[in-house]
């Protein structure tokens, strides 16, 4: 993939751009929001991460601005300090299409690069029915079968496996799905998420040996045959 | 009212002993001197007054003695 | 004062002019003021008897002229020769003037002696000297020409008038000259009384920049403004001084409590850098270290975001919702949990509960209370959630409202009383929860939501176990939209 980085801090760019490198993506860099902006508008990229402060009069919201006006649908994941609920809606309503506040950690990120770049090649086909191995979701009947077996679940099992299917092969984070399942914005104390995904995991894993679902050590969760 | 440079004083000429005693025969020329008491009484005062040079304070007298025999004359 | 603009200019020019004092600025407005008025209040007085005094004269001339005037046309000369004679006889006044002249200037009748020379217009008031028998007077009068070239002056002596405006023009200038001094003596005392207050108002707030929060402005209970603005600027020094110990409270805490994590991450790194002996160890401790870091992080978001809520700049995303599915969305979360600790949860929800504020926020605080009572239980405990409306008439305009009464009960180590009182306080955790994962940030939290929603926090105990209880006033029934309901099925 080709990825734009506009971040004005030396130590968060160079440690962004080398986690990305190493996944084996092309990073451009710019340290200024001029640089950045007309990087954006005169090169084609995949993804554009997009710090929300930026010095030198043009910041973040103002790249995000124009390029949305010229049209430019290219993904935009904002990277901020600012963590309140207000902000991040102000940067999701400028055309941002996610927002990972700072500090944050790499994999955090990386999954939710993914995740962006992922949904946007899938929304041109609607899907109704996601395959992962024998794992197979109905969106429309609502109806789970893993090895021709029906599976019940809770609705909200249901959409805690949907979101997990639509990642397939991706990193989650319990931040994400905290955030895709349930909608809530911040952070509980206990490991909710985990509780969760344990009991989806003893219907859908637990009965037919092999695992499904895997633990990312400090990451999160993937879905992966 | 337009205030003139040192205008020459007019002579009034009712202040003067000649008037009063023109008042005083103006009194007994009514009822041919059978006056009231206090009518001659008031014009012996007058009288009286203008002759020692209260000219003023004289006529004040006489002019009252007419004004009350004028109130009981029809 | 009306234009200290002007005055601005002036005042920096010359220092002695002191115009940019409020004080001088005041009593100089008071002393003009004062001044203005009295002269407006002597010259009403003095229209009203001097005035009145001369255009009574003017009158008296203007009726004996008409009186005059029909004599004339019914008897001629002769007639008003006669009824001339007859007045001066019976001026008991002794301030009448009468001139007849026929049309070579002869004298006809009357009282003077000759037509006075500067009397060459006619239907004019004039004012003129005239000689009396031992004193020289001064009179108004008036001409008036007659048919067959007679004139008529018709005049009163104005000297005993004149003598009584004398005296009043006298006294009112007087008066002007007292009220004058009395308006300097009154500007002196506002300025001085003024700057007495503004004086002790700066004093004391000069103290207080200096350091001094234990200085209050003098009140002399005499309930006046002057101690309507002292207690107020008490009471703002109070909530001043108030909020500056929580800010030292705060502080020393976050000090103490972010510390320890940043301690640990640096005593793992440390560590690791003198002893770990292969890739392995280096790279565990790194982790360890970052953990912490996160839990730093995690601190601070927290303290952002109670000084958030509690400068109260989101009650603007306030909207009207059914609390019930709201709620029913958090229980869900936590059930599973609570499952997984071996409790019971049990809820008590009515079917609607419409309700005022931020769902999200709401959750959040529920969510918080949640997490502690599973927290805090032991293995096989209950933990109820019931929310109820209770009718009260405890609002203070007197109308009946209703109030949402939302409490979590569990049966784990509880709080003592003392522990209670300090439970909302930042980083306050009870002895017993020290070793149990947690910033002490999560009550203060619950708290700053609920008095976002002008509700009440109170803890109780529940032997075993603790009550949470969260009473918030609520929205009439009739307000609330149906599709407020529809919106969150």
């Amino acid at each position: 993939m080709r990825i734009l980085l506009v971040e004005d801090d030396q130590t968060v760019r160079t440690f962004i751009a080398k986690g990305l490198s190493e996944s084996g993506h092309l990073v451009e860099q710019a340290e200024n929001g001029k640089d950045g902006l007309s990087l954006a508008t005169n090169e084609n990229f995949d993804i554009i991460i997009l710090d929300r402060m930026l010095p030198g009069g043009v910041d973040g919201i103002h790249i995000l601005e124009t390029l949305r006006r010229q049209n430019n649908v290219t993904p935009v994941l904002l990277l901020s300090a600012l963590a309140e609920v207000d902000e991040k809606v102000a940067g999701l309503k400028a055309g941002g299409d996610d927002y990972v506040t700072k500090p944050f950690s790499f994999s955090e990120l990386q999954a939710r690069l993914e995740a962006l770049v992922r949904r946007n090649r899938n929304e041109a086909q609607p899907q109704t029915r996601l395959m992962v191995g024998d794992l197979e979701i109905d969106l429309l009947a609502r109806g789970v079968k893993r090895a021709g077996q029906k599976i019940d679940l809770q609705p909200r099992e249901f959409r805690l496996l949907e979101f997990l299917m639509r990642h397939a092969g991706q990193v989650v984070t319990r931040t994400m799905l905290l955030e895709g399942v349930w909608d809530y914005h911040f952070d509980p104390q206990t490991n909710v998420i985990d509780v969760h995904v344990s009991r989806l995991r003893q219907k859908i894993d637990k009965p037919f040996g092999r695992p499904l679902v895997h633990t990312i050590r400090n990451a999160g969760y993937m879905l992966q045959e | 009212m337009p205030a003139l440079p040192s205008p020459k004083p007019v002579v009034i000429t009712s202040d003067s002993v000649a008037f009063c005693l023109r008042l005083s025969r103006v009194i007994e020329s009514y009822h041919n001197g059978a006056l009231p008491r206090a009518v001659s009484q008031l014009r012996e005062e007058g009288t009286d007054l203008c002759r020692h040079g209260l000219v003023r304070p004289g006529l004040i007298r006489l002019r009252r003695a007419i004004v009350s025999l004028k109130r009981t004359t029809p | 004062m009306s234009k200290p603009a002007a005055f601005a200019p002036a005042s920096r020019q010359s220092g002695l002019l002191g115009l940019r004092s409020v004080s001088l600025r005041f009593a100089l407005v008071y002393g003009t003021l004062f001044v203005c008025s009295a002269v407006l209040f002597l010259s009403f007085i003095w229209w009203g008897t001097v005035g009145l005094l001369e255009h009574r004269v003017e009158q008296a001339i203007t009726t004996d002229s008409r009186a005059l005037f029909n004599i004339w046309s019914e008897g001629g000369p002769t007639g008003l020769t006669m009824i001339i004679d007859d007045r001066l006889e019976q001026d008991i006044d002794d301030n009448a003037l009468y001139l007849l002249v026929n049309k070579d200037n002869k004298w006809v009748a009357g009282n003077l002696a000759e037509w006075p020379r500067q009397i060459t217009i006619n239907d004019h008031w004039f004012t003129m000297p005239v000689k009396r028998s031992y004193t020289e007077d001064m009179a108004k009068v008036r001409a008036y020409a007659l048919p067959n070239g007679y004139r008529l002056l018709i005049g009163r002596d104005i000297s005993g008038r004149t003598l009584l405006r004398k005296i009043v023009t006298d006294t009112l200038l007087w008066a002007c000259v007292m009220v004058t001094l009395l308006a300097i003596g009154g500007g002196w005392l506002v300025r001085r009384l003024f700057r007495h207050v503004i004086h002790s108002i700066s004093r004391t707030t000069q103290a207080i920049t200096h350091g001094d929060m234990s200085r209050r402005m003098p009140v002399q209970g005499s309930d006046d403004e002057l101690d309507e603005i002292a207690i107020t600027i008490n009471e703002m020094l109070e909530r001043i001084s108030r909020l500056m110990d929580g800010v030292r409270q705060v502080s020393n805490a976050i000090a103490h409590d972010l510390r320890t994590p940043i301690t640990r991450a640096r005593t793992q790194l440390e560590d690791a850098a003198l002893h770990a002996k292969n890739e392995d160890e280096l790279r565990a401790a790194i982790e360890q270290a970052v953990g912490n870091l996160d839990n730093v992080t995690s601190i601070c978001e927290a303290l952002l975001r109670i000084a958030q809520i509690e400068s109260g700049a989101r009650r603007s995303a306030f909207v009207l919702f059914d609390l019930i599915p709201a709620l029913q969305d958090v229980c869900e979360l936590y059930e599973a949990v609570a499952e997984e600790h071996g409790l019971r949860f049990v809820q008590h929800l009515p079917d609607h509960l419409p309700f005022f504020g931020d769902r999200a926020m709401f959750q959040q605080a529920v969510a918080n209370l949640l997490d502690n009572a599973i927290k805090f239980s032991p293995p096989h405990g209950t933990i109820t959630l019931s929310a109820k409306v209770l009718s009260t008439a405890r609002r203070t305009d007197g109308s009946r409202g209703k109030r949402l009464r939302l409490s979590v009960t569990d049966e784990g180590i509880g709080m003592s009383e003392a522990d209670m009182a300090r439970a909302s306080e930042r980083f306050f955790r009870a002895e017993q929860a020290r070793n149990t994962p947690g910033s002490g940030l999560g009550l203060s939290l619950v708290q700053a939501i609920v008095q976002l929603h002008d509700g009440k926090l109170q803890l109780a105990s529940n032997t075993p176990g603790l009550i949470t209880r969260i009473e918030i006033p609520l929205p009439d029934a009739e307000t609330v939209p149906a599709q407020s309901r529809a919106a969150h099925p």
